[in-house]
């Protein structure tokens, strides 16, 4: 007698079935490339017409590339400062910009698209074609030397007597404005469409309890928002990863295609994904803390 | 009677001016911001059309006083612009064909269906996307430097085939869902799907159409929205992309390789300037107009689709 197949099963086998090229792509060229690309980096990779040969060499390259190496470990730091420095900075900004879209007057749609316009013009090539022009430019930003207004502000706050951790802090967030702005259209998008979530018969309600704008702000807008900080700084983080704006990327591609050691290139990498999932897990612990789910 | 009525009006008028204020602040804000997104892309435009006695003239700061042609004469002279024009575009249609069918499966897998290890299998999504390319970028270039499936050649005795400079990483990598952020696109379309109501598809399972049925009747057509996104995305992000062509398709002419050489490359600028040393100021303006070059076409596609873009991701595109 032939079992008959119940639905559930039916249903889970369509499941794989839609899910095929992912399980495809995850099990014959990701895992493997993931696991040889490990071996590439504890063994000198030699590559010939013919094939490839490996020499084992153990932690050679990670040595090499965190204490010997001229300008890597430098930068792996300063990439480190630049998502500490950014991320907040990406979220705080896309946050509060979000919520001023989300009100009504003359040219939102305009202003919308022109938010978005940077994740369609500036990727790739083009950021590195424009790179050099916008730090001769205006808007000077860290390595281009600290803009006139930089040193102002931060002249100002110490005679305001901050913490200079702060008064830092602050006057990175400035140099750093047109990098924020210009990586927070998906992020804006993100929290616009979560506002237009939010029920109008919360506030109605908060208003008839007599709480105030302010008050509306913070105790419904923001709880309600808060899940998708998450998702956003999930996003942010990837976005800055993956950018070319990243010097440890670069230095990662020209050690693999102009010095053509590939072994350097792939420890160099494993190294930087080592921070990433740091930093990616110390935000989320962070971020949890703070996130309220409704349902 | 009078006296209230002077005070309810002095009180009007407070919450007016209140409220000028606040629209006033709104707009200097929205107006800076869009500034600083505009500026360096008109920045970008000015330079291109400079003329090169300008770069010498202190007077000249960001608007040309000589509105040229030359610097994209220069470009179009340098690199054979019409060529890898349409190697690009081809190159980012195949991708964006590939990524779009790939992803738009797993994301509606993932939205629809249980099946054991959905969880771990999705962290495994967000996973790809936190791995750098980089890491596992020279093990992919051997993967296509000594091309075979599942080894099947090597029991031939055979190294296997060299598929690079051919459209076939591409494939691969888009068929498979492992193109550049091709997780976010799965993210993307798994929300979206999240959010159409259960009974489309259980009415036309009802009427005895299958599950691949289902989808290709009822669930893809629904998508347009978010589809077009993702599909407006990997096109925009393959056109400027010079990673994995730089890697897996370098005997390509593609805009992003091409152009960017220029500025490395000075001596072909310098044969056709007919100058012996070129200024760093005019390296600059090359890059510009080199960069409008590869930007015009994405710019007008962008015109074209902003409404549905930014519509559909906020009306349920991502958030779920």
């Amino acid at each position: 007698m032939k079992k008959r197949i119940t639905l559930a099963k039916q249903k889970s086998i369509a499941g794989f079935a839609f899910i095929s090229p992912f399980l495809i792509g995850i099990i014959l060229v990701f895992i493997p490339s993931l696991i040889k690309a490990f071996s590439f980096s504890i063994n000198e990779l030699k590559i010939s017409p013919s094939g490839y040969s490996l020499q084992f060499a153990g932690l050679e390259f990670y040595k090499e590339a965190l204490f010997e190496h001229a300008t890597y470990s430098k930068q792996l730091i300063e990439s480190v400062v630049d998502m500490l420095i950014n991320i907040p900075l990406v979220i705080i900004f896309s946050f509060f910009i979000s919520n001023i879209l989300n009100m009504n007057f003359k040219g939102r749609a305009a202003v919308r698209s022109i938010l978005f316009l940077p994740v369609i013009v500036s990727s790739g090539v083009i950021i590195t074609l424009n790179s050099v022009a916008i730090v001769n430019g205006v808007m000077t930003s860290g390595s281009g030397g600290e803009s006139i207004s930089t040193v102002d502000l931060s002249n100002l706050l110490v005679t305001l007597g901050l913490p200079t951790g702060i008064i830092s802090y602050l006057s990175q967030a400035v140099s750093h404005l047109y990098e924020v702005i210009n990586s927070s259209g998906v992020q804006i998008l993100i929290f616009l469409a979560a506002l237009q979530t939010i029920s109008p018969s919360i506030y109605e309600a908060a208003t008839m309890d007599g709480a105030t704008a302010w008050e509306k702000f913070w105790k419904v807008t923001f709880p309600m928002l808060s899940p998708y900080i998450l998702t956003n700084t999930v996003y942010t983080l990837i976005d800055l990863i993956t950018s070319d704006r990243s010097t440890v990327l670069s230095t990662i591609v020209s050690t693999a295609q102009t010095n053509i050691n590939y072994s350097l290139s792939t420890a160099m990498a494993f190294l930087f994904f080592g921070v990433v999932v740091i930093i990616l897990v110390a935000f989320v612990l962070v971020i949890s803390r703070i996130v309220f789910y409704y349902d | 009677m009078e006296f209230i009525d002077k005070n309810k009006q002095i009180k009007n008028n407070a919450k007016r001016v209140g409220s000028m204020l606040y629209s006033l602040v709104r707009t200097i804000i929205v107006l800076g911001v869009c500034y600083y997104v505009l500026f360096p892309i008109l920045q970008s435009v000015f330079q291109a059309f400079m003329a090169r006695r300008d770069l010498y003239d202190s007077t000249v700061d960001l608007i040309p006083k000589n509105w040229t042609l030359d610097n994209f004469r220069i470009i179009f002279k340098a690199v054979d612009i019409p060529k890898a024009t349409l190697n690009t575009a081809l190159i980012s249609l195949v991708v964006t064909a590939t990524q779009l069918a790939s992803c738009t499966l797993v994301g509606y897998g993932f939205a629809r269906y249980d099946f054991p290890f959905k969880k771990i299998l999705f962290g495994l999504v967000v996973f790809t996307l936190i791995v750098p390319v980089q890491t596992i970028v020279v093990p992919l270039y051997l993967n296509f430097r000594f091309f075979d499936i599942l080894g099947i050649m090597g029991l031939f005795g055979s190294e296997g085939i060299n598929v690079l400079n051919t459209a076939w990483p591409f494939v691969i990598l888009g068929m498979t869902a492992m193109g550049f952020r091709n997780g976010l696109y799965i993210f993307l379309i798994r929300q979206f799907y999240r959010n159409v109501p259960k009974e489309l598809e259980e009415a036309a399972m009802i009427d005895g159409a299958g599950f691949f049925k289902t989808f290709y009747r009822i669930m893809l057509p629904g998508a347009k929205p978010i589809l077009s996104v993702v599909a407006i995305l990997s096109f925009v992000w393959q056109w400027t992309d010079y990673f994995y062509s730089g890697w897996f398709a370098s005997n390509i002419s593609v805009l992003s390789n091409e152009i960017s050489a220029v500025s490395t490359n000075l001596n072909v600028i310098k044969n056709i300037l007919g100058v012996s040393a070129i200024e760093d100021s005019y390296k600059l303006v090359l890059n510009s107009t080199g960069a409008l070059v590869i930007m015009i076409p994405i710019i007008i596609l962008y015109l074209f689709t902003q409404r549905t873009f930014v519509e559909s991701i906020e009306r349920g595109g991502i958030v779920g």
